[in-house]
């Protein structure tokens, strides 16, 4: 099957595979403007700060996930919790100690990911288990540090995350450009190359000396600082932490990645389809939110879509 | 036990054609197999013999063509479930085992019907040991052994006896075999074709088998079909016909060149190379080497040899006596050396690069292009800080291409090549990279006669820029090309043979005689 199953696939090849999620954002979003009579720009601009932070956090999963194997980063909610604490404790109201919680953001993350990935490759356990025991651990931390925490965000940061710059959101244009780093990080770099190459075949990777489990270390690191600074970002918006506040992240990271066609086996995996994926997940809550349906609603429809997508986006693979 | 009259037909086709996107693989063919019979079925490379074989057990649905099995006739194609029950049996060529499954259980998944009762495994254990057994007399192989943990040898021993195990009331008309032999030593080929012969015969099926080995089509085949750019050109008697014969039959216009123009493929490839670290083998002379001192661990029982800067160095003897052992050794104290200096026993000077032939495993990015595949390993040279200049990359990729003659563009699938054009785009990959030390593990297993004559003088041309070679090969005869020849047997060089001087039936009978001694 190796010889023939590829080529047969061409045949679909050439429609980019992020192509169904972006379809999808579109026809929820004009869905919303027709249910609502909002004008669609109001609507984009909601929906994109919203979509921002999903996609901060959901480029470092990408790069994860690629690495294929397996790996996955459950730790992220639990990261992104950790720094709003430590970041708004850190910052106490003080634009001048922004930066000092930037640092904490990253060096948070960073030294999560190192957890992660050292737990998985030096105590071989599986990723899915591994990240969430992590997870876990930082959470405790949260729950002890939230006690007595204190601090409040810094107004430039709160103006970061709520700003227009000629009725562009200014977070929006954070994530856009870091959609842009990352994907030429992704399609133009050792690394980015490496990721891909891991996830395609680990032995394979190793004998064109990729270095797999140096490239896998480093996704796991890069995926810790992006949810440090979603967990920033996040605080901002939401004028301080909260135990909860990041609970949906915890899938919506990977939902984005997936949507948005990267391949959850890895090997395989595009920017694009991030940005694409987040506004469809942030547009359908908006629609359900705006034709008032019972709380139940939500999640059925959100659910429903999902398995569309994935279902259009799988579909010439399997023929 | 069906036993069907000898001479009767077992399997035949007509205007059989095949066409994926825009090769075509297989036109108009038409062959027969009788019962008792071994039909051999040779050509180079993207022939189409895969396609051929895969179409006849139902595995690929042809376009047009009629497939006749078992006394009906199948107008549309077959499918495997219909395929097997109407006797058709096929070990294919790149191995298709499931990792994780011990070598019983892949025996149950082949053939449900020898797990009987409640202790199923056991029974079905006990089928698979004897069927190894009956076909490949003393090979140690416990079926409670996981399919990852054997080597490429002994998968394609559990492939093909576990393909040709009986189920009650199942019956065997036809086998087709892909390549079987290509990743089997010389004794383990020798009792498969002893057995299928003698089995053939006794249970009165046919055989189609395809090889890139002519020994192999001399001794025991009846007839032969040669394939030629998806066309069956000839059908031949094997007492009707020579060597010389099929070779020019297997030449398509392109071949002619090839002979002539390997060599100077390989002189140009390094000259129009990009210049800068990413060049193929730049001309400073290297200082790269291999020195093992009584190595042991993972198969090797003390191995001592060195292989220096412009030689290529042999390990010969039969399948899993340690070659890979040697490899693996090799490349760990390559990796561990950025660390520690030297790994145990193992010492490697400069820069490593390595070629599989185990292309599915260690080979190919099946997601990637050719382009993209082939500029893995040189991608820090392309570009700095760690990113990759897209126009050096496509450059690289496009010398490459040309001087090793590969057909279709940089941006097609890897996937969309045949397995020897694919090999070739792993070995120019090795060799786009400044690599001082080249480890080759049986890198032209699969690979047609023409393309290696590409590859070997591609190796000769690395040896003359200073490469320490070190080639392990299934295939005896390849390595007379060797200045040195190890041969291995149970973790020990049992022999080493000093090349050049010796022919390559000399090198084969001394490799066997060591091998056996």
């Amino acid at each position: 099957m190796s010889s023939s199953a590829p080529r047969m696939r061409r045949a679909g090849a050439h429609l980019p595979p992020w192509l169904p999620a972006a379809v999808g954002a579109v026809a929820v979003w004009i869905a919303i403007a027709i249910v609502a009579r909002h004008g669609l720009g109001g609507t984009l601009q909601q929906g994109a700060i919203v979509a921002s932070f999903l996609v901060v956090v959901g480029i470092g999963q990408m790069f994860v996930i690629t690495c294929g194997g397996g790996n996955i980063d459950l730790s992220v909610p639990y990261v992104m919790t950790l720094v709003a604490y430590l970041g708004t404790e850190a910052m106490d109201g003080s634009d001048a100690r922004l930066p000092f919680a930037i640092a904490i953001a990253l060096g948070v993350g960073l030294v999560v990911g190192l957890a992660n990935a050292l737990t998985i490759r030096w105590l071989d356990v599986p990723p899915l288990i591994a990240t969430l025991a992590v997870g876990f651990v930082v959470q405790t931390v949260v729950q002890l540090r939230s006690a007595h925490s204190g601090g409040d965000v810094s107004p430039l940061l709160q103006h970061v995350v709520t700003a227009r710059l000629l009725g562009v959101p200014a977070i929006a244009a954070i994530a856009a450009l870091a959609a842009v780093l990352a994907h030429v990080v992704l399609t133009r770099t050792l690394f980015g190359r490496g990721a891909q190459a891991a996830g395609q075949s680990r032995d394979a990777a190793r004998l064109a000396g990729l270095r797999p489990e140096r490239v896998v270390l480093l996704a796991y690191c890069l995926c810790g600082m992006t949810a440090g600074l979603g967990g920033l970002l996040l605080s901002g918006f939401t004028g301080g932490p909260s135990l909860d506040m990041a609970t949906t992240y915890q899938l919506g990271a990977i939902a984005v990645v997936v949507l948005g066609g990267s391949l959850i086996a890895g090997g395989s995996s595009n920017v694009p389809g991030i940005w694409a994926a987040a506004l469809l997940l942030t547009f359908l809550i908006t629609l359900v939110d705006v034709t008032h349906a019972g709380p139940g609603v939500q999640p059925i429809v959100v659910g429903g879509v999902i398995v569309l997508v994935l279902a259009i986006v799988r579909g010439p693979e399997r023929t | 036990m069906t036993t069907a009259a000898p001479g009767t037909l077992a399997l035949g086709c007509e205007g059989v054609s095949k066409r994926f996107g825009t090769t075509q693989a297989v036109r108009d063919a038409a062959l027969t197999v009788a019962r008792g019979e071994i039909l051999g079925l040779v050509g180079h490379n993207g022939a189409g013999k895969s396609t051929m074989m895969r179409t006849l057990a139902g595995l690929v649905q042809p376009d047009r063509g009629t497939i006749e099995v078992g006394g009906e006739r199948f107008e549309h194609g077959l499918d495997p479930r219909r395929a097997r029950a109407h006797g058709v049996r096929i070990v294919q060529q790149e191995l298709a085992l499931c990792p994780v499954l011990q070598v019983g259980e892949a025996g149950v998944l082949q053939c449900p019907g020898i797990a009987t009762g409640v202790r199923w495994r056991q029974a079905a254990n006990r089928r698979v040991a004897q069927r190894i057994q009956e076909i490949f007399p003393g090979t140690a192989l416990a079926p409670e052994r996981s399919v990852a943990s054997l080597s490429i040898g002994l998968r394609q021993v559990v492939e093909i006896a576990t393909a040709l195990l009986r189920g009650p009331g199942e019956r065997i008309d036809c086998v087709i075999l892909d390549e079987p032999t290509s990743s089997l030593d010389g004794e383990s080929a020798l009792a498969l074709y002893d057995w299928l012969k003698r089995a053939a015969e006794r249970e009165g099926f046919g055989v189609i088998v395809s090889t890139h080995k002519l020994d192999e089509v001399f001794r025991w085949h009846d007839r032969v079909s040669v394939m030629t750019d998806g066309e069956i050109v000839a059908q031949r008697r094997i007492a009707e016909t020579s060597r010389e014969d099929l070779v020019a039959l297997m030449q398509r216009p392109a071949d002619a060149r090839a002979a002539a123009s390997a060599a100077s493929a390989a002189r140009h490839a390094p000259a129009e190379a990009p210049a800068g670290a990413a060049a193929s083998p730049p001309p400073a002379p290297r200082a790269g080497g291999i020195a093992l001192r009584d190595a042991r661990g993972h198969g090797m029982h003390g191995v001592t040899l060195d292989v220096g800067p412009g030689e290529i160095v042999g390990l010969g003897g039969l399948e899993g006596q340690g070659q890979d052992a040697v490899l693996e050794a090799v490349a760990a104290a390559a990796r561990r050396r950025l660390r520690l200096g030297r790994g145990r026993g193992v010492r490697v000077e400069g820069r490593l690069a390595v070629v599989s032939g185990d292309r599915v495993d260690e080979g190919v990015f099946a997601l990637w292009s050719v382009e993209h595949n082939l500029s893995a390993s040189a991608l820090r040279g392309l570009g700095r800080l760690g990113f990759v200049s897209a126009r050096r990359e496509r450059s690289l990729a496009e010398r490459w291409l040309a001087a090793l003659r590969v057909k279709g563009a940089a941006s097609d699938r890897i996937t969309s090549l045949s397995g020897g054009t694919q090999q070739k785009v792993l070995l120019a990959r090795a060799l786009a990279t400044t690599s001082d030390v080249l480890l080759l593990k049986d890198p032209t297993r699969g690979v047609d006669e023409a393309t290696k004559l590409e590859i070997y003088a591609l190796l000769e041309r690395q040896r003359e820029a200073g490469t320490a070679i070190l080639w392990y090969s299934s295939e005896s005869r390849e390595l007379q090309r060797c200045d040195r020849v190890h041969v291995l047997q149970a973790g020990r060089v049992a022999a080493t043979l000093e090349g050049s001087d010796a022919d390559e039936r000399e090198i084969e009978e001394q490799i066997i005689n060591a091998s056996f001694a």
